[in-house]
């Protein structure tokens, strides 16, 4: 028992994309990101405003049923409301667990990289204060370059399965994703090498892009939605969420200050729709819908998510201009709402066929 | 919005042919300040007057333009439907804030005064930097979003310190004016000749009974106020506003008397309502609302853009919500409050997220704690039967823990 929680307590959660893993890999901790599966949303939960994410009052859900277990500690960024009020619910409601709150900008000044810098350190000298340890810089950079690896490995599977789609369906690589993001990038890093191996040996699938899609969200976490769509009998060869490519992008710099360095990669990486980027999200979006060929994008809106909401109109007028149909489907994570996403997307799988 | 602003003096007019009258100083100036923005040559700037005090504004010959609160007029002027209704046509979701939600819809019918350049901030919530945007997008003028640290320390204050410099680069060459923050001072001199007649108006309120305002006075006064904060007539306007006060009755009055003290958190109604009817019919008045609060900082004539900063940081919504809470247990216990009501803007996660944990942090010192749900600016969701029954419970919860 002793030493399962001893092995928890080297476990440490995160949420946002944003968070930076490299400090808790520095520290010796497993960083684990907290998601609810495909939990669905069943039961009031009287502690939690009804009207905020989905993914939010899933993941809150689960963390009050234990589901988590006792992780030494949960990392939130300051990146949207409905994360901002879970970081003080779980103070309030789980308070034997240690709960640190990073500030995120919104921009890429000079100046919003260098407070940015400075959050990160001051969170590494806390983490390493409630561990009783000093996190260095040495230890700082090789985690960088762990995660720089593992970043790259994944972004060549990528590439690589988008000549290749049907030798892993998305929701292969959506799980082992999911799995990576839970387990230390050394053991990520070959779980993907392995992939990569197997696809080398695999030849090319002409037929690729005829039913090939974009799957766009803020975060998609359930299998189930993913499921759906391939059943439909389309094919996800981009996607565009919080832990697919866009979670994967861009290296940390090796050299120089290494809180400079993650600030640096983390505020200038593929945006996702809460930056305040330039290119925007949206613009980074179309482009990867114009270099991947795909004939349609699915937007899973997340209900309640109100930075994604405002993108949509602005979007469907890009992808328009580009002739690609567009699908909006709101996941509210309940039962019901998957029957109807079921039929949606099987009807614009129907018209994407007949169309292409 | 020409047609409300017309509205404003055709009704502070009125008003005033029979004596001095605070309100509709305010309303008078606020049209005359914003039919500016539309004369001809006018350079406009969109802001946000309770993230950034619009003293920063007052040196320039701009007109300093406030989305959100225009929005709010429209709708308090009946005209909320059509915006509403071009708003979900363009394809933004009914369940994100009415207050944006009419601000997009009233933008796509050109009510609103063009801008020449976008300031907002990241405090407060999610959908305004996200309008912003797409305003900056349709409109190509420059958009300062001044991204607001979550600390409060000498490295926040730096941060925010020199966003807000650039912002004021861009008025200066707005205005074709050399940069010099002295130009700053006398604005906020009359911010804080105003902030000293709001506290002497907050010190009346202290007393028990307050003397009698009408429904939700102070909050429409100073969230309205705040869009003229640093011009020298708000100053004789608060003046007017602390005599009426003074000479309100304390006790008896429309009400019949003070029987219960409210807090009032969040924003309020824009649309005709029975809220505050109703909660005049059992004589409880709102005695401080969190917003007044949020409005009041001491701004320093020594470093201007330094003081705008910390008073940006002031504002009990950047940080965890403990924060908040603490901040309203004070209120209670300074205002002598029986209830705490919370305008629950249905779509305001920001606000709202974290609303039970408020209510049990309160619950727990025996404070009685109101969910009143409610929309800022769409009167289709309200009804007035269920608004009724929610505050005639209230009332008997606050009789029952007294």
């Amino acid at each position: 028992m002793k030493q399962r929680e001893d092995q928890e307590a080297m476990k440490i959660g995160w949420l946002c994309s944003y968070t930076p893993v490299e400090i808790p890999l520095a520290a010796g901790l497993i960083p684990v990101r907290l998601d609810a599966g495909d939990m669905l949303l069943q039961k009031p939960n009287p502690f939690i405003y009804q009207m905020l994410c989905p993914y939010v009052r899933a993941v809150f859900d689960r963390a009050l049923q234990g589901g988590f277990g006792k992780p030494g500690g949960v990392i939130f960024t300051k990146c949207c409301d409905g994360m901002f009020r879970l970081h003080d619910l779980w103070k309030a409601h789980l308070p034997d667990q240690k709960v640190y709150i990073l500030p995120l900008p919104k921009i890429q000044s000079k100046e919003a990289v260098h407070y940015f810098a400075q959050a990160l350190r001051r969170f590494s000298e806390s983490l390493g204060s409630h561990m009783g340890i000093r996190i260095t810089e040495d230890d700082l950079r090789e985690a960088i370059a762990n995660v720089n690896r593992l970043r790259s490995a994944v972004s060549r599977l990528y590439h690589q399965r988008l000549e290749k789609p049907r030798v892993m369906p998305y929701s292969k690589l959506h799980s082992l994703i999911r799995e990576c993001l839970s387990i230390p990038p050394e053991q990520a890093l070959s779980r993907v090498e392995k992939v990569l191996e197997d696809f080398q040996n695999r030849p090319t699938d002409p037929s690729v892009t005829e039913d090939g899609v974009l799957v766009s969200s803020s975060t998609l976490d359930q299998l189930s939605i993913i499921e759906l769509i391939e059943k439909s009998g389309l094919t996800v060869l981009a996607d565009d969420h919080c832990i697919g490519l866009r979670h994967f992008d861009g290296q940390v710099s090796e050299e120089g200050d290494p809180y400079l360095s993650l600030a640096e990669r983390y505020l200038k990486r593929r945006p996702c729709s809460r930056m305040q980027a330039d290119p925007s999200h949206l613009h980074r979006l179309v482009q990867e819908v114009d270099e991947t060929g795909v004939k349609g994008l699915i937007l899973v809106s997340l209900k309640y998510c109100d930075q994604a909401g405002f993108d949509v109109p602005k979007l469907r007028a890009m992808l328009k201009d580009r002739r690609i149909p567009m699908l909006t489907i709101e996941n509210d994570y309940t039962a019901g709402g998957l029957g109807q996403l079921k039929v949606r997307i099987e009807a614009f799988a129907e018209m994407l066929k007949e169309e292409f | 919005m020409r047609g409300i602003y017309r509205n404003f003096i055709q009704y502070a007019d009125k008003k005033l042919a029979s004596g001095p009258n605070a309100r509709a100083l305010l309303y008078k100036e606020l049209a005359r300040l914003g039919l500016s923005a539309f004369d001809p040559g006018a350079k406009v700037v969109w802001s946000t007057g309770y993230g950034i005090p619009m003293v920063l504004y007052q040196p320039f010959q701009v007109a300093p333009f406030d989305f959100e609160y225009a929005g709010s007029y429209l709708a308090a002027g009946g005209r909320a439907g059509e915006p509403l209704s071009v708003s979900n046509k363009l394809g933004y979701p009914v369940d994100t804030c009415s207050v944006h939600r009419m601000a997009l819809g009233a933008d796509e019918l050109n009510l609103f005064p063009r801008p020449d350049l976008l300031v907002s901030t990241t405090h407060f919530c999610d959908g305004k930097p996200k309008c912003n945007d797409i305003f900056r997008e349709k409109y190509n003028v420059p958009f300062h979003l001044i991204d607001v640290p979550l600390e409060k320390d000498e490295g926040a204050l730096g941060y925010l310190e020199a966003q807000l410099g650039k912002v004021f680069s861009s008025l200066c060459e707005l205005a074709g004016m050399a940069e010099d923050e002295s130009v700053l001072i006398k604005p906020i001199q009359n911010y804080n000749r105003v902030l000293d007649l709001m506290e002497a108006v907050n010190t009346l309120r202290k007393q028990k009974p307050s003397p009698y305002l009408p429904g939700n006075r102070c909050y429409t006064m100073n969230m309205t106020g705040s869009a003229l904060f640093g011009r020298p007539e708000l100053v004789d306007i608060y003046g007017q506003f602390l005599r009426e006060l003074k000479a309100s009755p304390r006790e008896g009055g429309p009400d019949g008397g003070e029987k219960f003290r409210l807090l009032w958190l969040l924003a309020g109604p824009t649309y005709p309502n029975n809220i505050f009817e109703t909660f005049k019919e059992y004589g409880a008045r709102i005695v401080a609302e969190e917003f007044t609060f949020e409005l009041m900082h001491p701004l320093s004539e020594e470093r201007p853009l330094r003081s705008i900063a910390e008073w940006i940081l002031n504002s009990r919504f950047i940080r965890p919500v403990e924060e908040r809470i603490e901040a309203i247990l004070q209120w209670v216990k300074d205002y002598r409050i029986d209830g705490v009501v919370s305008f629950t803007h249905l779509p305001c996660r920001q606000g709202n997220g974290a609303l039970y944990w408020i209510k049990h942090r309160l619950n727990e010192r025996g404070i009685v704690f109101m969910d009143l749900e409610a929309d800022i600016c769409d009167a289709s969701t309200f009804s007035p039967d269920k608004a009724r029954t929610a505050i005639e419970n209230y009332i008997q919860m606050m009789d029952t823990a007294r």
